[in-house]
This record gives C-alpha cells, sequence and structure tokens, in this order.
C-alpha cells in the first residue's frame, strides 16, 4: 500500500489525476484539510491499523511551496521527524526503511507556487495563454490587484474554456488538464518512486 | 483503576504489554485478533488474583461459558482448557500480570507442565490452586480486589436476569434504570421483576400495552442494556468486561446508551472493558465521552502481524483524527 498525503482536496485531484494518466497503481491519495493539519495528520497516521500490519510500503507528502519553497520544505521535515522519527534530506528523495517516506513541494521552478501555479505551467503553451497574461497585466495596471494570482488565473483560464469548472480540482476531475505535458514531469517522476 | 496488563503466552498472545487503559476501554480488531482473548486475560487476572471468587458462580472455573459457547459433552482440558496456551504448546506457561494506576501490580501464574514452576525469584506466590489441568499460583500484590463481571455476546438467562433484578430493586436504582432504558424505547414506564404462571420470575416492562410484556420480546439488545445498568448501577463489580457490546443495539441508540454507561461508570468508579466491530460504537462512546469531561476512553486496536499480536492505544487526538478524516478503526 502506498500513500500520497497532500492539503486538500484540488490538490488531491490532480495528484489522482496524474497517477491515473501515468498507469501508477495501488496508491490511496488523502488529504489533511489545509496544511495547518498536516503536523497533526502526520502524528496520528503511525497507529492506523495498515501501518501496526506493516501493509504500508510508502509515504509521500507533497505540499505547495507558497511563498517561499524552503520554509515548507522544512515543515515537512519536521511533520515527518516527530511523526516517523525519519528526517528528510532532500525534496524528492525517499528515505530507506518500511515505511519509506518521501516529501515534494509543488511550485514553479522550485520556487514559490502552488498546484495552480503547475497547471498553468501546462497549459502554458496553449492558444490564449497570452492573452490570459495580457488580462492580469492590465488588471494590475488598472487596479492594483496582485493577490492570489495563480487561482485567479487558472479560474479565468477555466472561464475561458469552452466546458468549464473553474476550480482545479474539478478541472482535474474532468480532464482538462494535459496530464502528458512536461510541466508534470517532475511530480510524475517522484509519484513513480513511490 | 487497571492501568495496564502484561500477557504472556495466552491464546493469541506470545507476550504483550496493552496499556495505559482508561475509565471506558474499547477493543477492536479483525477477527481472531485476540478481541475476546483479551477480556478473557483481564478475567483471569482478576479473578485467579481473589479465591473468594472461584466459590462464586461466575467464578473462573465457569470460564468456558464465560464468553464462548462451549459443548458440555466436551472433553473441557482438551477443547478448551489447553487451548488457553499459546498454540497449544505447554511447554511454557502462561504469565498475566495486571498494573493499577497506583503502579502496583498482581501476578497470575498457569502451569500445565505439571512440574512446579514457581521458581521464579521476580514475586512470591501467595496460594495455588487447580483450574482445568492447570495450577495456577497467584499474588495479588496490593491491587485491590476489583470483581469482575462478564457480559457475553450470547443471551443471559431471563430467570436469573429477573432474580438478579431484585437486587436493583433492593438497592432502589430501579428508576435510574428505567429512565437510562427511556432513552432506548421512549415508551417504557416500569420494569418489574413478577413471579408468575409456573413460578419462575420473569422481568416485564410496562411498554404502554394492556398487559406488561416479558422483556426478551423487546429484543437482545434492550435485555441485554438492562443487566449491563443494572449491574452497573446494583452491582458490585468494580470492571465489566462486555463483549461485542453493540449486539441487537440499533446505531441510533449508541450515542444515548455510551452516555448514559459513562455517567454510571463515572459516577460508581467502574472500568469497562467492551470489544466492538462497531465504527459507529466507537465514534458514539468517544462522543459521550466528550461530553463529560474529562475524555476517559482510549481504543485498543489489536492487530495480526507475522503471526503475533500487536496493540495500539488510541487516545482523545487520535480518535478526533480519525473521525475527522474517516479512517478505518474497526
Amino acid at each position: 500500500m502506498k500513500i500520497v498525503v497532500c492539503e486538500g482536496q484540488d490538490d488531491q485531484a490532480v495528484i489522482k489525476g496524474l497517477c491515473d494518466f501515468a498507469g501508477i497503481a495501488d496508491i490511496a491519495v488523502e488529504h489533511c484539510a489545509g496544511r495547518t493539519n498536516l503536523e497533526r495528520f502526520l502524528s496520528e497516521m503511525p497507529k492506523r491499523p495498515e501501518f501496526t500490519r506493516g501493509e504500508v510500503e510508502s509515504v509521500a507528502v507533497i505540499i505547495d511551496a507558497e511563498e517561499e519553497a524552503a520554509g515548507s520544505w522544512q515543515k515537512i521535515v519536521n511533520a515527518v521527524k516527530q511523526s516517523f522519527q525519519i528526517t528528510l534530506v532532500k525534496a524528492g528523495d525517499f528515505s530507506t526503511g518500511s515505511p519509506k517516506i518521501g516529501g515534494y513541494i509543488v511550485g514553479r521552478d522550485g520556487g514559490k507556487g502552488m498546484i495552480e501555479d503547475l497547471c498553468l505551467e501546462a497549459v502554458s503553451e496553449q492558444p490564449g495563454y497570452a492573452c490570459l497574461l495580457d488580462y492580469f497585466k492590465c488588471l494590475a495596471e488598472k487596479t492594483g490587484r496582485t493577490d492570489h494570482l495563480a487561482k485567479a488565473r487558472f479560474r479565468a483560464w477555466m472561464a475561458s474554456q469552452s466546458d468549464f469548472d473553474l476550480r482545479v480540482g474539478k478541472a482535474a476531475e474532468k480532464g482538462h488538464l494535459p496530464w502528458g505535458n512536461k510541466a508534470f514531469d517532475p511530480l510524475r517522476a517522484f509519484l513513480r518512486k513511490l | 483503576m487497571l492501568s495496564s496488563i502484561h500477557i504472556k503466552n495466552f491464546r493469541a498472545f506470545r507476550e504483550i504489554e496493552i496499556g495505559p487503559f482508561n475509565r471506558v476501554n474499547l477493543i477492536a480488531g479483525l477477527n481472531n485478533t485476540g478481541k475476546t482473548g483479551l477480556l478473557e486475560a483481564i478475567y483471569l487476572g482478576l479473578g485467579l488474583s481473589d479465591p473468594t471468587l472461584f466459590s462464586a458462580k461466575d467464578g473462573p472455573q465457569n470460564l468456558p461459558n464465560m464468553f464462548r459457547i462451549f459443548s458440555q459433552g466436551a472433553d473441557s482440558n482438551r477443547d478448551f482448557w489447553f487451548w488457553l496456551l499459546r498454540d497449544k504448546q505447554n511447554r511454557e506457561d502462561i504469565i498475566i500480570d495486571l498494573s493499577d494506576q497506583g503502579s502496583n501490580k498482581s501476578h497470575v501464574l498457569m502451569s500445565a507442565r505439571g512440574t512446579n514452576p514457581v521458581g521464579r525469584d521476580t514475586w512470591e506466590y501467595r496460594g495455588s490452586y487447580s483450574l482445568g489441568p492447570f495450577q495456577c499460583y497467584w499474588d495479588p500484590g496490593k491491587i485491590v480486589p476489583q470483581k469482575p463481571t462478564v457480559f457475553s455476546s450470547h443471551p443471559s438467562d431471563p430467570v436469573q436476569d429477573a432474580i438478579d433484578y431484585n437486587r436493583v430493586v433492593l438497592k432502589r436504582a430501579k428508576k435510574k434504570v428505567e429512565k437510562l432504558l427511556k432513552n432506548v424505547d421512549p415508551r417504557l414506564e416500569s420494569i418489574e421483576s413478577l413471579q408468575t404462571g409456573n413460578g419462575a420470575p420473569l422481568i416485564y416492562a410496562d411498554v404502554g400495552l394492556p398487559e406488561m410484556i416479558p422483556v426478551s420480546h423487546l429484543g437482545e439488545g434492550f435485555c441485554r442494556l438492562l443487566d449491563i445498568y443494572s449491574e452497573l448501577l446494583a452491582g458490585d463489580a468494580k470492571v465489566l468486561l462486555i463483549d461485542e457490546i453493540e449486539n441487537g443495539l440499533h446505531h441510533s441508540v449508541l450515542p444515548i446508551v455510551w452516555k448514559g454507561l459513562i455517567a454510571a461508570a463515572n459516577e460508581l468508579d467502574v472500568q469497562i472493558f467492551a470489544t466492538t466491530h462497531s465504527a459507529e460504537c466507537i465514534f458514539a462512546a468517544d462522543q459521550a465521552a466528550r461530553e463529560s469531561p474529562p475524555h476517559e476512553l482510549n481504543l485498543i486496536r489489536l492487530d495480526r502481524v507475522n503471526g503475533d499480536i500487536k496493540a495500539t492505544v488510541m487516545d482523545d487526538k487520535t480518535l478526533a483524527t480519525a473521525k475527522e478524516f474517516n479512517w478505518e478503526l474497526r
């Protein structure tokens, strides 16, 4: 049994879609209802029967970089250390032992960002994407609005599609994301290591 | 209150330490993971440390029929007692040590080896007696005898129940028992132990019908709950051992049942160990415990790992997280 722990329902849908497309089977993708719950979720996790019975082969923890990848990585390291007494060394790698544990930070180019940034990167070569950037550039100039850009951009992108659902999770469930795009390669490669 | 148990070479348990216990302890796990075996171990740990229990009708000599249904025609040594030994091997003795919250310990050793096994230098036994093929040695230490009362998963004897119910009346607990059971069947007006017909007493309930109805007609769950509440409120047991507590009870009444059990256990300083296969039962008990702070409930999850049994004790934090994220704990 392999388990992925992510932040929320949107991340869960994207990771499930990515696994299904890549033919990565036997993975349970669970979310902890927000990153503030990550520590609590992981700390109680080893008491679950499947852990006691030694059925869990690996656990992957995936969260957004948000404003700082290093800070988010440290959050994973601390939670894993407290829950599994394992010190993770590098994002994208797994520990040895049973279960093996790994962590991954979602963002653009390993820096800031979140799951919506990754999905936008995957559609960035599609026609119309430049219009989206122009729209938000214009919006910033006219109104000064620059907050929640990734979520707003993704929803605007989906609004520009013929069959749209605005949240990234719904878009993932309906197959609106180009799963084969190279933007997903690093995350896909990490999931294959599970 | 008991705080932990150490079991060696007993039923499915090779050697295990289980604890910490709490006021209410629910025991969960797949089939054949030692849930009922744990109840039996607690019973023997307490029962064999208290020689006065041996003369009681529910003493250790009745263990074959206590939690399980044992055929009267069968060979009790071959088909019951020897199976208390792990893998039926008598090379090693059974050891059951109990600890209480004051760090006191009691020791029980059961040997079927036929030679005097008490060369142990860790404790001095206070007495010994025979039980099936076993010679049992005991030392209650400083643990105050806490008579255990057993509620198995099979139906009780209605005549004996009626006799026992008189104790509820005698101890003026009748109204309390009726009030608790009214939560399960709101029609209930009163419960009486009556001697009618051929003279055998039975328990009858007034549920607003033209005539009082024998409680057995109100269902197995109702009768069992009547037994449990009666023992809690009018008995002298300090430890209740209940197998498959949710049997015969609809899930919708479990929260109110647990509310009553926990309130009575707190008030009368009784400790409960109960096995369950029901997630609804676990979370109903957890909710009731949260509503009567402090939260005095643990879930003991038993799992078979490489032929051995492992125990995981879950407290209020784990139970809250498990409920929130719908984790499987049964």
